[in-house]
């Protein structure tokens, strides 16, 4: 029983002592990657780095990093601009982003936040999840916000390496990033991403489904955004609210849009912040910008980016 | 019957039933070592045996069966009653 | 608590180290250790069956003792009676009486009926059919005389409620069970490094091969009418693996967990997929439970139809294989299943098909061409039939099967992650050759320290836990615990 057990435990030692190093190593190299998460990666080092420095930032989700180009605000306000959109992530991921903005970096003047149906949505997990991995160990901050969702349990801050256990896309990700280095093309520009297509079939088999969907509001978002749009006041930052383009018709696939945007109008009125929505605007009416009933595509953003500047400039949002 | 021609006459029903006479039929052979005698066959078996000697089995007779020499035992003394 | 767990893992150390270094002196402490450890697994999965499973072993135990101390022959077989009807009872209500109810009021209503079907809210108590399966084969074995009814309350208690075996199997027989707990068992280290071996396998095959391939399935399963007939194909294929590599999986890991407390169980799974025909590959899958079955079914009743020579042997194949179905699940999906199997014996008791079981090509390195071709045509068979296993209902799975046999049977595959499911492939082909060079072994490390060094071992164990910490898929229920 001796032998066995002395054995078992050598065994054991090894396995033990591996979590630290295996940690760092494949946490340092995962962030190395520019295309991995949809190139979340790359926005999190810039944030976390203190290298964002812009005066313009746009927050928001998938409609932020795909609709705004920030080269052509950059263009148009004179100024820097850096877009921060995190994909498919409600409100509570983009409160993250604009916490670590405001922890690390130079304070913007104005901040474009994509509004959208989804902004509010209640969602018990995180979209890319995995884009989350290497700043987790230890980081009490992000922890505290990310138990907003279910992906993670304690554990997972406080054991060094577990929470890699079976994400084998980020663990062969972070060894590629090691064993080719070169191999890593710039995915997002500024934290921009264009999409170079035209119209794909998602809209053809949506309609082939023909149902709507009710979205369900998350309460605990409401004071958070009243929060935000607080801090934002006090620290003389410009919240301009925005809903980019939808493709017209697959606008009615929610089926409460304006429930669960109720919220954020009024507090738009309550705290006096411009709200400029493209619903109905002719951009959403031309398939070509598009290549889903969500997103504009390279052509559609530069043009709907060129619009909302020539908008700003009328309601006279500018950078002093 | 002797036990010879018992032995020799399930021999014959063994090789009928399995469809092949890879197996030395003695006292010791026993299920697990001719390939095809399961409990699928053992019944087919069963039956031809009953025939071929015109007597009836029990069920709790067969259960107590280990090998081909239990088997031989067992026809033998229903042929004597 | 499933095996796969830190809690099952803390569980486990508790136990193994108060078992052999508090709970050592004698058999009987040792069984009172593993009666209470197994009560606290019980009812850390499910506190509110507890009750069952103690009423359960307690009329049971009397039973046993009554069906042999009566005299009289009537009165054996009345309480043999009320055992089978107090056993099937329970499985019949907790598991299929709203199966039951509901198919009498369809039948009612096929008369212009108008009933109302309002199925009753009932729990499964978890492991319900293994249990009761066990006790069944017990009364029936005491009244047999077969087995010498056991008149030590905590050993029964033991055999019963065993936590290794308890939510899931193996369908232990008391012949072999019992007297391994009569005696106090000394800590044999061979046995035990050989039950942690095997323990490893059953992670990995649970983990990597079957979570992974589940992954898979469920996308191709859920979506049967959009993709097209090959892709179906590999969805039965891939659901083959993944419920194999689930129940073999928990079956090692449980065989192993029992060899650290130095009791062995039956082997459930002998590398069925090598099988020839489908007789053989039943004596290979699940072997606790076909094996119940031909005993305790097949067998009388094979007996009492025989002068229906082999139409007797058929139907008495078709209600063994019908039960087998059924007991998985209370639905017509898992009866049909059942049935397709009964109908496949039919070339082998009429025609010249052969029913061989030895192991496939033994002895050597590779399978004739015939036995690839037998192989991989019985798997494919298998396979197919799963579908009624796996789809959500009979219609569905016609649905599916369908889909298979057209056109774009030859088209390529279509899923996204290609990359991924490749990956995955390649470990489904490295399991299938591992299983093949071993297929005369339990699992694939018996006896391997006779082979290889301890560095080449250790380097394997190493290995195996980083593809399990990297490649685990997401986690599954144990398929076998619903049933």
């Amino acid at each position: 029983m001796g032998k066995f057990l002395i054995r078992l435990v050598l065994y054991i030692l090894p396995l033990a002592g591996i979590p630290f190093l295996a940690d760092k190593f494949i946490s340092e190299n995962l962030t190395k990657s520019n295309d991995f998460v949809d190139g979340e990666y790359s926005v999190w080092n810039d944030l976390l780095n203190g290298t964002i420095n812009s005066d313009v930032v746009i927050i928001g989700a998938s409609n932020a990093y795909r609709d705004f180009d920030p080269a052509i605000i950059s263009e148009k306000m004179k100024t820097s601009a850096y877009n921060l959109g995190s994909n498919g992530n409600n409100f509570g991921i983009q409160y993250l982003r604009f916490r670590s903005l405001m922890d690390n970096n130079k304070i913007p003047r104005v901040i474009i936040h994509a509004i959208s149906a989804a902004t509010l949505e209640k969602s018990t997990n995180i979209f890319n999840p995995d884009q989350f991995l290497p700043y987790m160990y230890r980081n009490r901050e992000l922890e505290d916000v990310l138990n907003l969702y279910e992906d993670f349990s304690h554990t997972d801050y406080s054991i060094p390496f577990i929470r890699y256990f079976g994400r084998k896309e980020a663990i062969i990700t972070a060894c590629n990033r090691l064993i080719n280095p070169s191999s890593n093309s710039v995915y997002r520009v500024n934290g921009y991403k264009g999409v170079d297509e035209s119209w794909n079939s998602d809209l053809d088999r949506a309609r082939k489904r023909s149902y709507s969907v009710k979205f369900e509001i998350d309460t605990a978002l409401i004071p958070l955004f009243e929060r935000y749009i607080k801090e934002c006041k006090e620290r003389n930052i410009e919240v301009v609210l925005v809903n980019a383009p939808e493709y017209i018709e697959g606008q009615d696939y929610v089926e409460n849009r304006a429930e669960m945007m109720a919220e954020i109008v009024k507090l738009s009125e309550e705290y006096n912040l411009h709200f400029f929505n493209y619903l109905n605007d002719s951009v959403s009416y031309n398939i070509k910008y598009f290549f889903n009933t969500g997103h504009l595509n390279r052509e559609g953003a530069e043009y709907f980016t060129s619009r909302l500047m020539e908008d700003f400039k009328k309601a006279q949002i500018e950078v002093n | 019957m002797e036990k010879t021609e018992i032995i020799e006459k399930l021999g014959r029903i063994l090789s009928t039933v399995l469809k092949h006479d890879k197996f030395e039929i003695n006292e010791a052979l026993s299920a697990t070592d001719v390939d095809g005698w399961d409990s699928l066959t053992h019944m087919l078996i069963i039956t031809e045996v009953e025939k071929e000697f015109n007597i009836k089995f029990k069920l709790k007779e067969l259960n107590k069966l280990q090998n081909v020499g239990s088997l031989v035992e067992l026809v033998h003394l229903k042929l004597q009653n | 608590m499933i095996f796969n767990s830190i809690d099952f893992a803390v569980f486990l150390i508790v136990v193994f180290a108060f078992y052999w270094f508090v709970f050592k002196k004698t058999a009987r402490l040792q069984n009172i250790w593993l009666l209470f450890s197994s009560m606290f697994f019980y009812g850390w999965a499910d506190y509110r069956f507890l009750g069952l499973l103690l009423i359960s072993i307690l009329v049971n135990y009397f039973l046993g003792i009554k069906i042999t101390d009566t005299k009289k022959e009537i009165n054996k077989k009345r309480f043999l009676w009320l055992g089978l009807i107090f056993n099937i009872g329970i499985l019949g209500f907790f598991k299929y009486f709203n199966f039951f109810y509901e198919s009498f009021v369809n039948f009612v209503n096929l008369f212009n009926g108008d009933m109302e079907f309002s199925p009753l809210k009932i729990l499964l108590p978890l492991g319900v059919s293994f249990f009761t399966f066990q006790m069944l084969g017990y009364i029936i074995d005491v009244y047999k005389e077969e087995i010498e009814p056991s008149r030590d309350i905590l050993g029964f208690s033991v055999y019963v409620s065993y936590f290794p075996k308890l939510l899931a199997g193996p369908i232990e027989r008391a012949q072999k069970f019992l007297p391994q707990i009569k005696e106090r068992r000394s800590f044999n280290p061979a046995l035990a490094t050989d039950g942690l071996r095997q323990i490893l396998w059953g992670l990995f095959v649970k983990m990597v091969i079957s979570n992974n391939c589940a992954v898979y399935a469920n996308y191709i399963f859920s979506d049967y009418s959009e993709v097209n007939g090959s892709t179906l194909l590999l969805g039965t294929i891939f659901y083959s693996f993944e419920i194999y590599g689930d129940f073999s999986g928990y079956s090692n890991i449980a065989i192993g967990v029992s060899k650290l407390f130095g009791i062995n169980l039956m082997t459930n799974f002998a590398t069925p997929f090598f099988s020839t025909n489908v007789s053989d590959f039943w004596k290979k899958w699940h072997i606790s439970l076909t094996s119940w079955m031909m005993d305790y079914v097949n067998t009388p009743l094979s007996f009492s139809l025989r002068k229906l020579k082999k139409a007797g042997l058929l139907i008495s194949i078709v209600c063994t294989f019908l039960l087998v179905g059924f007991w998985h699940g209370a639905d017509w999906k898992y009866i049909f299943y059942g049935f397709l199997y009964g109908l496949y014996f039919i070339p082998l008791l009429f025609f010249k098909t052969s029913n061989r079981t030895s192991i496939v090509a033994k002895g050597q390195l590779l399978p004739s061409l015939k036995e690839v071709v037998q192989m991989v045509g019985l798997f494919m068979l298998v396979s197919l039939t799963s579908v009624f296993f796996r789809a959500d209902s009979i219609n569905d799975a016609f649905g599916y099967l369908s889909g298979i046999f057209t056109p774009d049977l030859f088209s390529v595959p279509q899923f996204q992650s290609r990359g991924m499911a490749l990956v995955i492939m390649a470990f489904v082909v490295l399991f299938v050759i591992i299983e093949w060079i071993t297929r005369e072994k339990n699992h694939p490390f018996v006896d391997w320290e006779t082979k290889h060094g301890v560095i080449f071992r250790w380097a394997v164990y190493y290995t195996i836990v980083l593809l399990i910490f990297v490649f685990a898929g997401q986690e599954q229920q144990f398929i076998y615990f619903q049933f």
